[in-house]
């Protein structure tokens, strides 16, 4: 992966604001949308290529996903990468959405469905109007018109109650998954063990370990890792700085 | 500015699929942007309808159902989820919503009420199905002359009566991956019923019986069968069900009723999990075997067991124990060894660590009185994790706790438990003989103390003597990193489940 030379070479991409950043190889083709240009050596180019739909700012940010993800995830505990994406969409609404469509122009995946993610949890569990105020979503409903809605389903103001008194058989869905979760809990604690054993998931540092300690434990792990990350994004970012001047 | 809504169609039928029932449906509150996007998600979970009254709760659903079949903008869900509730004419309504919106993944969860049969309805419309999980049905005996699912790659079975299971593996010619669990009354399946399954590389049984077949002239019952799970699966004549699937690489037993008969030289296992309170007899040379798991067993001789794994790479032990007469002790040679684990086995004996070059990872959750090290015998060790069960195993003797340490005493990662500090501070010397963790990174402690005494108040606070003995390790590891002091709330659920968490190694 990121180890071969051809994967590092630098590619300079350009945006329409006048943006213009030098990234690895590698990354520059995990943007699906301008691959094909990266591997026809564009980026070489005196004027590299000029990625559209996306302004500086997002581009940059979009860069730095990409270089934890695509360059960097191969030395990095899974919990790292989870708590950089936990900080890294730490933005406002408004940064969000534009995230979000250069990762649909761009053809980004996993940065598409990590929004799309972050996007429905800021949804979860909140009434209407929190939402609104979120979002920043006017109401064009009349009165009327919401209780004409309402009436067909009214039971979806009654969260408490059915939680309280009913079966619970709400689980998780993975829309691009094979794998389908199951809504029955009969697992006891061995079973429990035993299936964690079956998961002997080959890991370069084998560090799922990381991933249940912070379960656990909450504090302690991995700050070591995240200082490291901070420490090469800021001289990446620096680097990357000096060549946008 | 609401930007939100001005996201593409694709995108905000992405983010709605990702919700519950609940919220999916009051978002067609926000705006007229939203008032139809929830029609077009492509997951719906039906069991956020819930309520106590199964007749409330089906009429829910139907006037969902009813709201997605008058609305043009909803036309393939390629995931539904339905609760598994015992309403065959109810079940047949939502089959056949799901038939007409060319479901690929359909779920129904666990059983509530007593087991109904399952409409033939889904046999008949739903072609397109790649994957299928039925709870809690009777599944009746399906007559058809071509399959009912001709692209199903993954069926489970939960809690179902099997009328015929010839027929119903029959409507799955292309599956790959199966679970079938029975409930205890249920008929033996016929090792058999899976001839019509030729691409099946997952199977997974569990609470069943598996009835004794003649050994036939023509090709294997499982040509493709990669991974066998038996879960407390009664198997008549194991010997023959193993040498039915050629090309199998990961076998795990749990809780089998009878003894299970082992494997002859010629098989390709390379994963071996065995969890049963049974007694172990691996005798014959297994060069294929990588990794061994074993659970609560018995071992008749560790030596030979070892003997006969050469190839092993991972091997994890965890309660084990000596069979009742046989040499207690186990001596670890092997030439290939990657990964060691050991937990609360000192029933097995002393574990003496004697030559294993390519160890990388070696793990112990026990009394490290027993467990030993040579000098050299992992020179490649990387990473180890110590912990003990014990107090204070070496009673604060310095040496003891050298002699263990001192050839584990090149690793770049060390986790211990509250043991290995306090040892340390009843007794370490200054100066020369003071053990140096030259290669030392990163060091993780645990202050826990043993998971016998749950009821101990936990201290947050550090007394500054251990603290002072921390320093002092930390004095011995002039490269050492990082250091993560591990606080964990719950002591008896950390250390009792540490060990398994770890184990994902």
């Amino acid at each position: 992966m990121a180890g071969s030379s051809k994967e590092m070479e630098k590619v300079l991409l350009r945006t329409a604001d006048g943006g213009s950043f030098v990234v690895s190889r590698c990354v520059a083709a995990a943007m699906v949308a301008i691959s094909c240009e990266v591997e026809a050596g564009e980026g070489e180019r005196e004027g590299g290529i000029l990625v559209p739909n996306v302004t500086r700012p997002v581009l940059a940010k979009i860069l730095r996903f990409l270089h934890i993800h695509v360059e960097m995830a191969p030395s990095l505990y899974p919990i790292t990468l989870e708590r950089f994406d936990k900080e890294f969409l730490n933005v406002s609404v408004d940064f969000l959405y534009h995230i979000l469509l250069a990762a649909y122009h761009l053809k980004i995946v996993s940065l598409r469905d990590l929004v799309c993610q972050k996007v429905a949890d800021m949804m979860k569990g909140k009434s209407i109007d929190e939402i609104r105020t979120t979002f920043n979503i006017p109401n064009e409903y009349t009165a009327e018109e919401m209780a004409k809605i309402t009436k067909k389903y009214p039971w979806i103001f009654d969260q408490q109650l059915d939680d309280e008194k009913g079966i619970s058989v709400e689980k998780d869905k993975n829309i691009e998954n094979e794998g389908t979760s199951k809504g029955k809990h009969k697992r006891t604690a061995d079973e429990l063990g035993s299936v964690e054993k079956d998961n002997h998931i080959e890991n370069k540092k084998g560090t799922n370990r990381e991933e249940e300690i912070h379960v656990e434990s909450k504090e302690g792990a991995s700050t070591g890792k995240d200082k490291q990350i901070e420490d090469k994004e800021e001289r990446e970012g620096a680097r990357r700085r000096r060549h946008s001047e | 500015m609401d930007l939100i809504s001005e996201l593409p169609d694709e995108l905000l039928s992405r983010i709605i699929s990702l919700l519950p029932l609940k919220d999916m449906l009051r978002s067609s509150l926000l705006s007229r942007r939203w008032r139809h996007v929830w029609t077009t998600a492509r997951a719906f979970d039906f069991g956020g309808a819930a309520v106590l009254n199964t007749d409330v709760f089906i009429s829910r659903i139907d006037r969902c159902l009813e709201h997605l079949s008058a609305s043009p903008y909803c036309m393939t869900i390629p995931y539904i989820f339905f609760p598994g509730i015992q309403d065959s004419e109810a079940a047949d309504r939502w089959i056949r919503f799901a038939a007409a919106h060319n479901v690929a993944r359909l779920e129904f969860g666990f059983g509530v009420g007593d087991r109904t049969p399952l409409p033939l309805s889904l046999f008949e419309l739903c072609r397109g199905l790649t994957s299928l999980d039925i709870s809690g049905y009777e599944i009746p005996a399906v007559l058809s002359i071509s399959p009912a699912f001709p692209s199903l790659r993954s069926l489970s079975l939960s809690d179902v009566i099997i009328a015929d299971p010839q027929t119903l593996f029959a409507q799955c010619p292309v599956i790959e991956r199966l679970t079938v669990e029975l409930p205890d009354d249920a008929d033996p399946l016929p090792a058999s019923a899976f001839r019509s399954c030729p691409l099946l590389s997952t199977l997974s049984l569990a609470d069943c019986t598996v009835s004794h077949e003649p050994p036939s002239a023509g090709p294997p019952a499982f040509p493709s069968l990669r991974a066998l799970k038996l879960d407390n699966v009664g198997v008549a004549d194991s010997m023959s069900l193993l040498n039915s699937c050629p090309v199998i690489a990961e076998l795990t037993i749990k809780d089998p009723p009878e003894v299970f008969t082992f494997l002859g030289p010629r098989h390709t296992i390379s994963t071996l999990r065995i969890f049963c309170r049974s007694v172990l007899h691996l005798s014959l040379p297994f060069p294929s075997v990588r990794t061994l798991v074993l659970f609560d067993v018995q071992v008749a001789s560790p030596p030979a067991l070892l003997q006969s794994l050469q190839g092993l790479e991972f091997l994890s032990l965890e309660r084990v124990e000596i069979e009742p007469g046989a040499d207690s002790g186990i001596q670890v040679w092997a030439p290939r060894m990657r990964r060691l684990m050991v937990q609360d086995s000192e029933k097995l004996g002393t574990v003496v660590v004697a030559n294993t070059p390519r160890l990388c990872r070696l793990f112990y959750w026990g009394d490290f009185r027993y467990l030993r090290v040579f000098e050299r015998a992992a020179p490649k060790l990387e990473e180890a994790f110590l912990h003990s069960t014990v107090d204070d195993p070496f009673g604060g003797n310095y040496h003891l706790w050298k002699n263990l340490m001192q050839p584990l005493s090149h690793v770049r990662l060390l986790s211990v438990n509250w043991w290995f500090i306090c040892e340390f501070m009843q007794g370490c010397p200054v100066g020369s003989e003071q053990l140096i963790f030259d290669k030392l990174k990163e060091f993780h402690w645990w202050p826990v103390k043993s998971a016998v005494d749950q009821f101990e108040q936990f201290t947050r606070r550090l007394s500054p003597r251990v603290v002072s003995s921390l320093l002092d390790f930390l004095k011995c590891c002039p490269n050492v990193q990082h250091l993560c002091i591990v606080v964990c709330s719950a002591i008896t659920f950390a250390s009792r489940c540490f060990s398994r968490l770890v184990s994902l190694i």
